[in-house]
């Protein structure tokens, strides 16, 4: 699967999209007082996701997508996901 | 339901306008993160403003209580920890943004006709947002806060005759620690926003009027006008997200943890430093030749400073806007970049340290001076390139080299640290050899190998310019 394929950005915007609704609806039930650390990490990794989803957004086409910057996006969510298993 | 929405939304928009003003189509070169510096620092605005608020709830604004309110938003407050580190680095944000903006345009030479106000309404706001810093950064009433504080007060006292005085008691109040505390927390909440928001409201006016400056480098032969939204609106919230995403990164790998409360005792213990937004003019009141009265010369000098770069488009009249033709500001400008770094690394690590005069000479003129030098050679360098001058073409071919294969110039790089420490060692391990053979030998080898990489790097090097100059 290739960045510039026919059917792929649909399949990413859903799969980013997705993930934003359960980390929302997880952010929603959180207790905010005993688990601030791990609100902001997950708020972290909504917006991260968010601007990755934005990111492909503003590109008229795929073929425009920086891979570099798809990437650095994508780290971006991982990392913010390792803190909140580490902590 | 589409039809409906839509003409909903031109009836609004003929009577407002919006489509016509400050959502008309822009330029597609200002779909550039360079451009947008300015959206990022209001954005930090509103991110201040909404954490401020949410702080006012708690905080009380006395001696007694400045502290132990700000403690118990922080412990007791849901997210409160958050909003507090989100409001402190913010600020820095919005602080270390508007440099850059300055800079930026600084550079381009956007203060050039028509945009001479917009500059100087710009340089009021950059003199605002240290005025947030100065104002917040005393508010929770810690012994850094208060210290660094006293320090930055402290040096209004260097100022000549009566601005001293006057000043300290408008910033300050009469000299009690309550009136002083009262004082910041009204210019930071009400005063300062106020002249902030005003300013912008003028400086959008004439952004409107006026436009995003256009790019110094070729000639924008047909700008292309991208539509407000959706455009422009996705590129403005994808910065804006990456921005909030940045300030959420570092509040989660660095939270804020309040230093201990300010008392007479314990700050007599602590060696008080200002914020890093000031350690530069601080640095350079430590000059050993500027101690006593002495000291009014560096603040006498940044204000003229701060007062030629205001005026700048009165001095600078030229209509030349690229910076690689206008070689004495631009290196001028880099000058001060790199000289306020120094002065604010170099602040850092020497707390409450008075610099020698042979010091603050060599690191302050070394640094100017090398500018200078790599400036006249990069200047040099583009005209005989431009001249396309045999001696020069080669030079250019010898400096061009590393930047263009990066790969193999970092991995040379690699071999140079490897052999230069190995040979250190061999030179290190000579005088006993005989009881250390092995070690000697191995760091030899080691030395050996590197420098017949690096020269078998140096000649794929030489060969591929040759080859890239044969073919151009």
């Amino acid at each position: 699967m290739r960045l510039h394929e026919e059917g792929v950005r649909p399949l990413i915007a859903a799969a980013l999209l997705a993930f934003m609704v359960i980390v929302a609806a997880y952010l929603w039930f959180i207790d905010l007082l005993t688990k601030q650390g791990e609100f902001t990490i997950f708020l972290g990794a909504e917006l991260a996701s968010f601007s990755l989803l934005l990111y492909l957004s503003t590109r008229p086409s795929y073929a425009e997508v920086k891979k570099a910057w798809f990437l650095v996006g994508c780290l971006a969510i991982a990392f913010f996901l390792t803190l909140a298993i580490l902590k | 339901m589409r039809i409906q929405t839509r003409r909903l939304i031109e009836w609004v928009d003929s009577r407002i306008g919006l489509t016509e003003t400050m959502l008309r189509p822009g330029p597609d070169y200002s779909l550039n993160v360079f451009y947008w510096l300015g959206a990022l620092i209001v954005i930090a605005f509103l991110v201040q403003g909404v954490t401020g608020v949410l702080m006012l709830l708690y905080y009380v604004p006395t001696v007694d209580q400045a502290y132990a309110s700000t403690q118990f938003i922080i412990k007791y407050v849901p997210l409160g920890g958050l909003i507090e580190t989100i409001h402190l680095y913010s600020a820095y944000a919005m602080i270390l943004l508007a440099f850059m903006h300055l800079m930026r345009g600084y550079f381009v030479s956007v203060q050039k006709k028509p945009r001479e106000m917009m500059w100087i309404v710009g340089m009021l706001m950059g003199v605002v947002v240290l005025g947030f810093g100065l104002t917040g950064y005393l508010l929770p009433w810690t012994v850094i806060s208060k210290s660094a504080t006293d320090v930055t007060i402290g040096m209004l006292s260097f100022l000549p005759g009566q601005l001293a005085p006057v000043l300290k008691f408008l910033i300050a109040g009469p000299g009690s620690d309550a009136a002083e505390l009262s004082r910041f927390f009204d210019l930071h909440i009400v005063v300062l926003p106020a002249i902030f928001l005003v300013l912008l409201a003028f400086k959008m006016y004439m952004f409107e009027i006026h436009g995003a400056s256009e790019p110094t480098t070729g000639i924008v032969k047909r700008v292309r006008a991208v539509p407000w939204f959706p455009d422009i609106l996705l590129y403005f919230s994808m910065l804006s997200s990456v921005f909030l995403f940045i300030l959420l990164g570092a509040s989660v790998l660095f939270p804020l943890s309040l230093p201990p409360q300010f008392t007479p005792e314990a700050a007599s213990s602590y060696v008080p430093q200002p914020e890093w937004y000031f350690l530069s003019i601080y640095q350079i009141l430590k000059f050993s030749f500027f101690e006593g009265p002495a000291a009014v010369v560096p603040l006498v000098v940044v204000s003229v400073a701060l007062a030629v770069l205001m005026l700048l488009p009165f001095i600078d009249r030229g209509s030349e806007r690229n910076p690689g033709r206008r070689p004495i500001y631009t290196t001028l400008g880099v000058m001060i970049v790199l000289e306020l770094i120094v002065l604010s690394a170099w602040g850092y690590v020497t707390p409450g340290q008075v610099i020698p005069d042979s010091q603050a000479i060599i690191i302050v003129a070394g640094v100017a001076l090398s500018i200078v030098i790599l400036s006249w050679l990069t200047y040099r360098t583009r005209r005989m390139f431009h001249s396309n001058h045999s001696a020069g073409g080669s030079l250019v071919r010898f400096i061009e080299t590393p930047f263009r294969f990066p790969f193999l110039t970092i991995i040379f790089i690699l071999l140079l640290t490897i052999s230069s420490a190995a040979f250190a060692i061999s030179m290190n391990l000579l005088p006993s050899a005989a009881s250390n053979p092995l070690s000697l030998l191995m760091s030899g080898l080691v030395a050996v190998s590197s420098l017949y990489l690096m020269s078998r790097i140096v000649q794929k090097l030489a060969v591929r310019q040759l080859n890239v100059g044969d073919s151009s």
